[in-house]
């Protein structure tokens, strides 16, 4: 059985460039090939699909690929249930509850029933509020989420921020964490059983990868 | 155009027919391994699952209320069922008892195209023996009617795991809180995850190093040779009759398709024992799983009785196999075309007496031509005067001359391709 594992990484945003750049660090360089969405790899054995992170999970639920980096966000939001191998340092993000300022909503306590909350993440935030048994409506909108309470779409908004500047910037306050998020290598679980041997290698040589970078600092991320 | 609602799904012609093969052929090696059939319901007592798949699983039951208020549910898989009539009807019959189904099962899933709401489980249970004997007959029957679908050469195997060895490991050195977060490490085998939460209780790095020794062994034969450090006596216990298991099934000759997983836990929650499931190469989600649940029959009768058994799920193996590549045993299909409608319907008597599908056109053009009514016949037959038929090959155009009986000896007995 020696088929190529087929490792889906981002195609753009945040964690494009950092799961790229943990790639070669871990030994494997991607020879990106024109328009096609399958590249090489300086590993033979190993090809790369360029996907976008939020259709990473849905890939791996099927065994379209085998191995792929996404958000544990996304992960959690897509309902996939796949191996999480490996958390990597970057793309660190909180899922939270923000609301305006002036909305006089201090805590999850004040949130009305019937509110409507702006989400990109909408089962999370479906799930997280009926957790509480608290009644809301869920808004799902793509991006700019934290612009629909000025708009007058949304009550609250559930989005992702990593240092809460954007929200503040909007004049939204951060009332309450759901989860915490970092980049993961996440792996569908039947290729995981049939090529385990050469998986397990990738991922150790991920983890040095990830225990060299925690010596040399922070590294390089970028806004959020 | 109304199609049909999330989760379910239309099989029309080949596709059905790929599907019934499928079925039948499921059904031919559990009767040959001595297993013999039930039907049940497929509305139950929600009490049928609700005190026996556990809170995640009952969770995605189709539940509603009878007439009368009592609540039911729709069948949301086949052993709990196959236990309620085991314990209903069978419990003074001859032991230990062999039993399959296949029946339709109902589940919400999530909103993924590939996840059955409504799906058809093929499933065999061995009820009344805890011998590790059994465990290994249901492993190697589940092989068996895999390799009967001819998937034996794509990579079918299957990963083997304990119900309760790693929950034990993990409950006796936590608590009921982190227990939990722990069970849900373990389910998306979040080993960096496992060994954060122990650091963080305080708990030795040896603890955590016995179970991320036994999540990373693989092989059969690495775990006999291991020397586990997890130090209760029901851990002791557990690992001794998993060990005998994996000899059991040495014997079966499966040992190259057995491989170990830990991190295997199942959503049902009557499992004891333990519990594995059945992979293809190339078909992203198993086609099937199982294992042992000694405590499930007792909760229909008061007497625990030991059980194994699996279920395959029929829909994903179809996804996986696809129409044309179960071997078929579809008849010949003939088309008759007569203005003597009395010696048309003769000849289709005599052609299904034989084995063919026969069918006659109900156009009054009898010309020996092939138009949209002959669409997916193998053979056209337009029989002329005095007991001659003409017949076309439909699939190359050839016509011959002959008379009836030439015709059905001809035609090559049988019918069944």
């Amino acid at each position: 059985m020696n088929r190529r594992i087929r490792l889906a990484i981002p195609s753009k945003g945040r964690l494009h460039g950092p799961s790229i750049d943990i790639m070669s660090r871990a030994g494997v360089e991607i020879y990106p090939k024109g328009r096609s969405y399958l590249s090489e790899t300086s590993d033979p054995s190993l090809e790369v699909l360029l996907a976008r992170a939020k259709d990473v999970p849905l890939y791996l639920h099927y065994g379209a690929a085998d191995l792929g980096i996404t958000g544990y966000d996304l992960i959690v939001e897509r309902g996939a249930e796949l191996y999480e191998l490996l958390s990597l340092p970057y793309g660190e993000c909180k899922l939270v509850v923000a609301a305006p300022e002036d909305s006089g909503i201090r805590s999850i306590e004040d949130v009305k029933p019937g509110s409507v909350v702006a989400t990109s993440h909408p089962r999370t935030a479906s799930k997280f509020f009926e957790g509480l048994n608290k009644d809301v409506r869920i808004l799902e909108l793509e991006g700019s989420i934290e612009v629909a309470p000025r708009l007058g779409l949304a009550d609250l908004v559930v989005d992702i921020s990593s240092s809460g500047e954007t929200l503040r910037r909007n004049g939204l306050r951060v009332i309450c964490p759901i989860l915490e998020s970092t980049a993961k290598l996440a792996c569908n679980k039947v290729s995981y059983r049939a090529s385990q041997d050469r998986i397990d290698s990738l991922v150790k040589r991920l983890e040095e990868a990830v225990r060299v970078m925690g010596h040399e600092g922070p590294p390089r991320q970028g806004a959020g | 155009m109304l199609g049909t609602p999330l989760g379910t799904r239309d099989y029309a012609l080949e596709e059905a027919e790929a599907y019934s093969r499928l079925e039948r052929e499921l059904e031919r090696t559990f009767r040959l391994w001595g297993y013999r059939e039930v039907r049940t319901p497929c509305l139950e007592s929600l009490e049928v699952f609700s005190k026996t798949i556990g809170p995640r699983a009952v969770d995605r039951a189709f539940k509603f209320q009878d007439y009368d208020g009592k609540l039911l549910a729709l069948r949301a898989e086949g052993t709990a069922p196959t236990a309620r009539l085991f314990a209903a009807s069978l419990l003074n019959g001859p032991r230990p008892c062999r039993l399959f189904y296949i029946a339709k099962a109902f589940r919400f899933a999530t909103d993924f195209p590939g996840d059955y709401r409504e799906f058809s489980q093929a499933g065999a249970e061995l009820i009344g023996s805890g011998d590790p004997s059994s465990d290994a007959e249901v492993i190697a029957l589940s092989i068996d009617a895999l390799e009967g679908l001819g998937l034996g050469p794509r990579g079918l195997r299957v990963d083997l795991g304990h119900a309760n060895l790693i929950k034990e490991a993990i409950s006796s050195s936590l608590g009921e809180p982190e227990r939990e977060l722990a069970l849900d490490l373990l389910r998306r085998r979040d080993l960096g995850g496992i060994l954060n939460l122990f650091e963080r209780k305080g708990l030795s790095r040896g603890a955590y190093d016995s179970i991320a020794r036994l999540l990373r062994c693989r092989r059969a034969d690495e775990f006999l040779a291991m020397d586990f450090p997890i130090a209760n006596e029901r851990t002791r216990e557990m690992l001794r009759g998993f060990s005998k298991v994996i000899e059991e099934a040495e014997g079966y000759g499966i040992g190259d398709r057995l491989f170990l997983d830990f991190s295997l836990i199942r959503d049902l929650e009557y499992y004891t024992g333990a519990v594995f499931e059945i992979s293809i190469e190339g078909i992203g989600m198993p086609v099937g799983g199982g294992g042992r649940y000694d405590g499930l029959v007792g909760k229909f009768c008061g007497t625990d009785i030991p059980a194994v058994g699996f279920a395959l799920n029929i829909n994903r193996l179809m996804e996986g196999v696809g129409p044309g590549s179960v071997k078929g045993d579809r008849p010949k299909r003939v088309l008759i075309k007569s203005r003597d409608r009395r010696g048309a319907i003769e000849i289709a008597r005599a052609l299904r007496g034989k084995g063919f599908a026969a069918v006659v056109s109900l156009e009054r053009n009898c010309s020996m031509s092939k138009g949209p009514d002959s669409e997916g016949f193998d053979f056209l037959i337009v029989p002329g005067p005095g007991g001659s038929v003409r017949v076309m090959d439909l699939r190359d155009g050839s016509v011959e001359e002959s008379t009836l009986e030439g015709l059905l000896a001809g035609l090559g007995g049988g019918g069944f391709e």
